[in-house]
């Protein structure tokens, strides 16, 4: 897994790249973790390169929503289609806002 | 066909079954969906047990065995972990709440179910053995 940040317009921008896995989930949550700490509270996540997910990341998207509550947002773009599935089977992509890309996504902020 | 993984009670070796996965979806012709769902099913249920299956610091085996015949897949996987059915854990109603009261407890379990047509717990031995079986295609 490969995290690259991104700042546009006050959001900050997550591209997440290869596995979302147990094994590297709690690395993702830090980074985040770390971001919010410092004030970064307006999230887009990007996808795109993004290929495969499992439980334990779905678990880092949760913590991070609840963390930023009404403090600013977090919102999803460009799901491939595994992690799609995984979000829809979860019922995931009824708690998080899910665009088509990183474009909608900022159209909406 | 058949495959035989066996990897140690640490999650580090995930990337040890990701990787063998890779090599099984091209010698068996798996589509790149099927060889990420079964990726997926292996992962939640041995990083249960590799995380709350033991509660001594040793080493212990996780055996994990894959047969394709015709459509129709077949997972196995041995552990010698406390006795523990995963398939028993509750998880009907964690998908319907508003984020503020989800639980994560759970969410794996319910993926594991999804994405196969039959799953099966045995304890034999004192040890914890499921077997899940998956018709693919479509």
């Amino acid at each position: 897994m490969e995290i690259n940040t991104s700042n546009i317009n006050g959001v900050t921008v997550f591209e997440i790249s290869g596995h979302l896995n147990a094994n590297n989930a709690k690395d993702f949550e830090s980074s985040l973790m770390l971001s919010i700490d410092s004030g970064n509270k307006k999230i887009i996540t990007d996808l795109n390169k993004l290929e495969y997910i499992s439980s334990a990341g779905l678990r880092v998207f949760l913590l991070i929503a609840k963390k930023i509550g009404n403090t600013g947002f977090i919102k999803l773009c460009s799901l491939q289609q595994q992690v799609n599935e995984v979000f829809h089977m979860s019922g995931f992509d009824s708690i998080f806002s899910i665009y088509q890309d990183r474009e909608e996504a900022l159209k909406t902020i | 066909m058949k495959e035989a993984i066996k990897i140690k009670n640490q999650i580090e070796e995930l990337e040890k079954i990701t990787n063998r996965i890779d090599i099984i979806a091209e010698e068996w012709n798996l589509k790149p969906k099927d060889a990420l769902n079964i990726n997926l099913v292996i992962e939640e249920l041995i990083t249960n047990t590799i995380f709350y299956g033991y509660n001594d610091k040793g080493e212990h085996e996780i055996a994990v065995d894959l047969s394709l015949e015709h459509d129709n897949l077949s997972i196995r996987i041995e552990d010698d972990g406390y006795e523990f059915n995963p398939l028993m854990v509750d998880n009907n109603d964690s998908i319907v709440k508003p984020l503020e009261e989800r639980q994560v407890g759970g969410l794996g379990i319910l993926l594991v179910k999804n994405l196969t047509d039959k799953a099966n717990y045995q304890r034999i031995d004192n040890r914890n053995i499921i077997i899940l079986e998956k018709k693919l295609g479509d």
